[in-house]
């Protein structure tokens, strides 16, 4: 090749320079994303091979049933093969932070275990200090009441944090036996390549799955014993930590330290049982003694008690007695004295009666007194005159003739007087004289008569009338009193009503006290009591303890000798590093055929533009690979900056961006970068070749034809009816550019499959990520949110067992609770899943309800795809959806459930239900018991909460209340739960946001270098639309059109592309114990439709400024 | 007034520090009707002038003025109005967009022009009545030549510019076209503005531009013009 070549085709490029850069964007579009995503599992591979031969993790973990004395240490360090060999200890319990008992992200209690470690090797690099911990923040313990932690986002409880103190305790367990100190300030965070990722694996104790783990100076251990061994095998560390190879390689080593075993057993065994006998010994007497000090103490605080309880129970009574007594009184006495106030006035009117009388009498004596005065007088006086009248009658008598007068010598005188004039006077005196007396004498004789009337009748009268005013003073007296009495009575009636209510008042302040009291010493003689009891369950404890221990000891003493499979999340992180390349596997191999066939149309293009050139060269006698070698150059210089540009950037940014995704699960240190020969070579030859593939086929056609043909102008291609034609219906009914349109469709037919597969990969790209984020999100609606699964609000951890709901006095307490509105007790346990059709062993929740029928009020058991009703029956288990997968068994399918070493049940399965975190076996209570022969033993319990408290300050009040009875240890709404997986799954978000870069990226470069290639080869047509008067916008449409036809047409099947496509990222992205939701939101398909529409207008209007731009002049030039 | 007037016209080019001038004060008028052809050697100014005539470049000073309307004076948006309703282009190399056939070549001008002719029409009365349903690639040079007068002419423009029309056709063919043109230019009425590099071509017109070297040489008018048919190159 000639300087003035390799010059022209340096020139070339900087004619070219859209096009060049363009092939390097696809290609190191292309290459990042192969290349990173193929990386970043052998990046997790190397970096968990560094990490655990660094950390020195063990290759062989031993734990026993009685324990190991330093003299099994030795005998295990001295076999053929172990490099290293050292005993520790370990405790297990659940831990107190901020005054509460820790919670697991699903609601669970945190079982915690304490490892003991000498901190005094923290920093060596000896060989004998396995499982080393890499300090992250904070320091080491320096003495036995500080400890480090760990942190992972699933495993690690809230609250520990440095400078909080945690507090273990034990399970049904005094751990007081096992910790001398039980207290520890978190001093530091560490982290251990014994945890890779959040699994904390199994524990003997509680609900048998341990939450997470602490490391605490060795002196803070009470036991003597060792509870582990951990080894490493001399040269394991050459090999790869999850090949096969390893695995064969550490074997036989762990075969030898079994065949010892047994002899080693007898010494401890000896050992342990003399140790627990003791133990156990102690323990029943120190049971019996406190059990008495106990019951003493209890039952004279339980006499006060009583008092004060039967004081409240009947001083509500006594006090309406007491006010209705009063009641009475007031009525009665109003009654009477009403009654009285009558009588009074009776007595008043009978008194003024008899006065009255009295007075009469009175009046008439003093009458009579003055009669009888006036009589004596009156017959005084009639006496003397009367003794007048007869004198002066018997003058009369003489006076008067009355016989003829005779002288003296009876001579008649006179014998007639009547004439006389004095005669008539006499005698009318003389007559009136004696009717006068003779008056006078009946008047006197009558008067006399009555003065002794009189006389003789006085002085009774007179003795009468005294005695009468004698008898009226006296009853006016008493008249008085009676009256004093009456008007005084209201007042005496108030007195004593008074009286009555004061006492009543009194009663009831001594009431209110008596209730205060009351309340004091029932929380007081609770407390008292739970206290009590707690220490006579300590006592117990130990009892069980060691009769437990001693137990084991004797009857079946062993070893467990396990290879790094037991290892929590070892496995899973060597599975998922080999997974991430399936995942590798489809998406670069897509990239790259867009590259390729990008590179094809651009360079055909290209070739073609210069046809004239090549001809002129072929005509100067230049051989065709000469000439070929210039757009080989050029394709070749573009290929390689891109994918020197692709393999920095995809091995720096996609193992990064999937570890941050991995974060959740796995605790590891920084990501370690490889740069991979076999990917770099490998991405770099299928990068090249592609595109000189492409090239050179570009190239073929002009290096074909004749020097004199390519002189010639090039005919423009020839147009062509389209299938459409043929049917005249359809097509006369289309417009102008409609036709037009569909004609140029189909005229390039290539560059449109082209552009419609990049578009088709934006938008099922775009989909993919926007669905990722709603299968998160569904994760937490479907199980805790509104008519999701999990239908309850709250769980509560409780700290013993309780075997009947109905006898459980905490169940009654919580049922109690006034914002509680139902609650059912559960059994849950961790048991290893598995099943004859999968190698996969899960840990599982075993959950055992109180009543098979009450457990559709608290967990959904429906099945997610047909949406069919479960009830938990007697003749199998129901399990969940992912275990169900993980396991490949269907309905009718059988499942092992591994109890412990000794016990693996196998049951049928009658259902597979929705759930989409963790994994679950539903077992009815009858069918618990009837498998062991013992009542399920609940340690949990789910909550309903009344309206408007889940979520709310009045959650946590509940809760505060709750956690005041000494049986409840945790208390955690849902609503927690939901906000803790939240923040949880923000790290994917990354991923997510990966994917809509990659296909806006693809989009963009697509549409842009196709449509640009189109508009330059078409710009005398669009010159001549112009002469012929289009507006610069109908020229834009004319061409554009088909980039929104092609873009319709890729959304649609991109739709059909990306639905299946997020299928498969869900599979793959799902974390062991979760379920992603499996269905796209419609906002989703909106926002993906949106986003690749947006990008094609964007590119549309990016051209519709490049058409602006063409000159009309170009219409006239001859062709080139 | 004329039909057409081109008042001192001039068209500069800088090309760095040097000033071309394409056009150079240049004046003529054409009348209504009038079949007009510019003569004059390749870089004499007849491609510019046309152009500017066409509303497809704009004049540095000077105005154009066509029917009255001063197109010069005219923005971006008037002069594609003013293209795509009073102008008829034929280019050398017809400029036929390959993916339509004859007619829709046709309608891809009348669809947007106000008084368009009907398209089929007007390929017939070029002669092309049985080649409506033909790809440009499936015809001769002349036949395209005359699908693109057709083109121009199916808008009913008032001026019909054509840039070396007979250019790329041999002699027999070149005859039709200019025997096409011409009777446009009679028997329509149409005003017909031809510039051609070929003398030989001048005597058919009524008025005869000769340019050389931006400016103009002379102005003939031609009161005999010669039938085409009797016109030999």
């Amino acid at each position: 090749m000639s300087n003035a070549l390799i010059k022209e085709a340096l020139r070339t490029i900087k004619r070219n320079k859209a096009r060049f850069i363009s092939i390097i964007a696809i290609v190191t579009v292309g290459i990042s994303f192969y290349a990173g995503i193929s990386a970043a599992g052998p990046d997790m591979q190397q970096t968990a091979v560094n990490y655990y031969n660094e950390n020195n993790l063990m290759d062989i973990w031993m734990i026993s049933t009685v324990g190991f004395n330093e003299n099994d240490v030795q005998a295990v360090k001295e076999i053929e093969g172990v490099e290293e060999a050292i005993g520790s200890k370990f405790a297990d319990g659940t831990v107190m932070v901020d005054g509460k008992t820790a919670s697991n992200v699903d609601g669970g209690q945190t079982i915690c275990r304490a490892y003991g470690l000498d901190f005094s090797k923290a920093e060596s690099k000896d060989k004998s200090y396995i499982n080393r911990l890499t300090l992250i923040e904070g320091r080491f313990p320096q003495n036995e009441n500080e400890c480090v932690i760990d942190r992972s986002d699933m495993a690690t409880p809230k609250g520990f944090e440095i400078g909080k103190t945690i507090k273990m305790v034990g399970i049904e367990e005094n751990i007081e036996n096992k910790l001398d100190v039980t207290e520890y300030k978190i001093v530091g965070v560490i982290r251990t390549p014994r945890y890779i990722s959040f699994e904390r694996g199994q524990t003997d104790v509680g609900s048998g799955s341990l939450g997470c783990f602490i490391y605490v100076p060795e002196s803070a251990f009470k036991i003597d014993y060792y509870t582990e061994i951990c080894a490493t095998v001399e040269g394991a560390d050459d090999f790869y930590p999850f090949s096969n190879e390893y695995y064969e390689y550490v074997s036989p080593v762990i075969d030898k330290i079994d065949s010892i075993a047994m002899n080693q057993l007898a010494v401890r065994v000896d050992e342990a049982t003399a140790e627990y006998r003791k133990q156990l010994e102690e323990g029943e007497r120190e049971y019996e003694k406190k059990k008495q000090e106990v019951e003493a103490e209890l039952g004279d605080a339980f006499t006060e008690l009583e008092y004060y309880r039967n004081l409240v129970e009947n001083g509500d009574a006594e006090i309406a007695a007491a006010e209705a007594q009063l009641e009475a009184l007031l009525a009665s006495k109003n009654q009477e004295l009403s009654s009285g106030k009558a009588e009074l006035e009776k007595a008043q009117k009978e008194y003024d009666k008899k006065y009255k009388e009295w007075e009469d009498g009175k009046k008439q004596v003093e009458e009579y007194e003055v009669r009888f005065e006036e009589l004596q007088k009156l017959v005084v006086e009639q006496n003397e005159r009367m003794t007048l009248l007869r004198t002066e009658i018997k003058e009369l008598e003489n006076t008067i003739p009355k016989e003829p007068v005779f002288d003296e010598n009876g001579v008649l005188i006179k014998n007639d007087f009547t004439t006389d004039p004095e005669y008539a006077d006499m005698v009318a005196s003389y007559k009136s004289k004696v009717e006068e007396n003779k008056k006078l004498a009946g008047d006197y004789v009558k008067n006399n008569f009555e003065i002794r009337e009189i006389r003789d009748n006085l002085p009774a009268a007179k003795a009468r009338l005294d005695a009468g005013e004698k008898q009226l003073a006296q009853a006016k007296a008493e008249l008085e009193k009676y009256g004093g009495t009456i008007s005084s009575a209201p007042a005496e009636i108030e007195r004593q009503a008074a009286a009555a209510r004061a006492q009543i008042e009194a009663k009831k302040k001594e009431l209110a006290e008596g209730k205060e009291k009351l309340a004091q010493y029932d929380t007081e003689y609770n407390e008292a009591y739970e206290e009590a009891y707690a220490k006579l369950d300590e006592a117990e404890y130990d009892i069980e303890e060691a009769r437990k221990q001693l137990e084991e000891a004797t009857t079946n003493p062993r070893w467990f000798v396990y290879d790094r499979t037991m290892l929590p999340g070892y496995e899973n992180y060597g599975q998922t590093a080999g997974s991430i390349e399936a995942f590798a596997k489809v998406f670069p191999v897509f990239f790259f055929v867009v590259a390729a066939m990008v590179v094809l149309t651009t360079m055909t293009r290209m070739v073609s533009e210069e046809r004239t050139q090549i001809g002129t060269l072929k005509a100067l006698g230049y051989t065709d690979s000469a000439i070929r070698a210039k757009y080989l150059i050029y394709s070749l210089v573009a290929t390689f900056v891109g994918s020197v540009i692709g393999l920095i950037a995809g091995f720096y940014t996609y193992p990064s961006a999937i570890m941050t995704a991995y974060e959740v699960v796995f605790q590891v240190p920084e990501l370690t970068i490889l740069f991979p020969a076999k990917l770099i070579i490998l991405g770099t030859v299928f990068a090249v070749a592609s595109t000189t593939i492409a090239t050179y086929l570009a190239c073929r056609k002009e290096m074909l034809s004749k020097p004199a043909d390519l002189m010639r102008a090039k005919a423009p291609k020839a147009g062509k009816r389209v299938f459409l034609e043929r049917f005249p219906l359809i097509w006369n009914k289309m417009s102008f550019s409609a036709k037009v349109t569909t004609r140029n469709l189909m005229r390039n037919k290539k560059r449109g499959i082209v552009t419609l597969v990049g578009i088709i990969g934006c938008m099922a790209l775009l989909l993919t990520g926007f669905g990722l984020n709603d299968s998160i999100n569904q994760i937490l609606t479907a199980q805790y949110g509104k008519g999701g699964v999990s239908s309850f609000d709250a769980q509560i951890a409780l700290k013993n067992s309780q075997i009947s709901a109905n006898e459980s006095a905490i169940y009654n307490n919580v049922l109690k609770n006034e914002n509680i509105t139902d609650a059912m007790m559960f059994y849950n346990k961790t048991v290893m899943g598995s099943s004859d059709n999968s190698e996969d062993e899960l840990s599982v929740y075993l959950l055992v309800p109180q009543s098979a029928e009450k457990m559709k009020d608290f967990i959904d058991l429906r099945s997610r795809t047909t949406d069919k009703k479960f009830e938990l029956t007697d003749d199998g288990v129901l399990i969940t959806e992912k275990f169900a997968k993980r396991a490949n068994i269907k309905e009718g399918d059988a499942i092992s459930l591994k109890f412990s070493d000794e016990l693996t049940l196998k049951l049928a399965v009658t259902g597979i239900v929705e759930n989409y975190a963790f994994h679950y076996v539903y077992m009815s209570p009858a069918l618990y018991s009837q498998i062991f022969q013992a009542p399920a033993p609940f340690n949990y319990m789910y909550a309903k909460y009344a309206d408007g408290v889940r979520g709310t300050s009045k959650s946590e009040q509940v809760a505060t209340e709750l956690m005041k009875f000494n049986d409840i240890n945790a208390v955690v709404d849902a609503e927690e739960t939901i906000k803790t997986f939240d923040e949880l799954f923000n790290c994917l978000n990354l991923v997510i946001a990966i994917f809509i870069i990659s296909a806006a990226l693809l989009a963009f470069i697509v549409l842009y270098t196709l449509t640009s290639i189109n508009i330059n080869e078409r710009r005398r047509e669009i010159a001549t639309l112009k002469v012929l008067g289009f507006y610069d916008r109908e020229s834009t449409s004319y061409v554009g059109k088909e980039n929104y036809i092609i873009t319709g047409i890729a959304i649609a099947l991109g739709i059909a592309i990306g639905y299946f496509l997020h299928k498969i990222v869900v599979a793959q992205a799902e974390v062991n114990v979760v379920m992603f939701g499996r269905t796209i939101e419609p906002l989703s398909y909106l926002f993906a439709v949106g986003m690749t529409l947006l990008f094609a207008v964007v590119v549309n209007v990016v051209m519709h400024f490049y058409i602006k731009k063409i000159d009309m002049v170009e219409s006239l030039k001859s062709i080139d | 007034m004329s039909y057409v007037e081109f008042n001192n016209v001039s068209k500069v080019y800088k090309a760095g520090e040097v000033e071309i001038k394409a056009v150079d004060d240049v004046s003529f008028s054409v009348e209504k009707g009038e079949f007009c052809v510019i003569v004059g050697a390749s870089g004499s100014g007849k491609t510019t002038a046309l152009n500017i005539l066409g509303g497809m470049d704009n004049a540095t000073s000077g105005d154009v003025i066509i029917d009255g309307e001063v197109i010069t004076a005219m923005n971006n948006k008037k002069l594609t109005e003013f293209r795509r309703h009073d102008v008829g282009f034929v280019f050398q190399f017809y400029n036929l967009v390959p993916n339509l056939t004859a007619l829709e070549n046709v309608e891809l001008a009348t669809q947007m022009s106000k008084e368009a002719l009907d398209p089929a029409t007007v390929l017939q009365s070029v002669g092309l009545g049985d080649r409506l349903d033909n790809f440009p690639s499936q015809l001769s040079g002349g036949e395209q030549q005359r699908v693109s007068i057709a083109r121009a002419l199916a808008k009913n423009p008032k001026i019909l510019l054509c840039d070396e029309p007979t250019g790329a056709l041999d002699y027999k063919t070149g005859v039709t076209i200019l025997k096409l043109l011409q009777e446009a230019s009679r028997k329509e009425g149409m005003t017909v503005i031809v510039i051609t590099h070929n003398l030989a071509i001048a005597p058919m017109a009524d008025r005869i531009i000769s340019m050389g070297s931006g400016k103009i040489n002379s102005i003939k008018l031609n009161r005999n013009p010669v039938d085409v048919e009797r016109i030999v190159w």
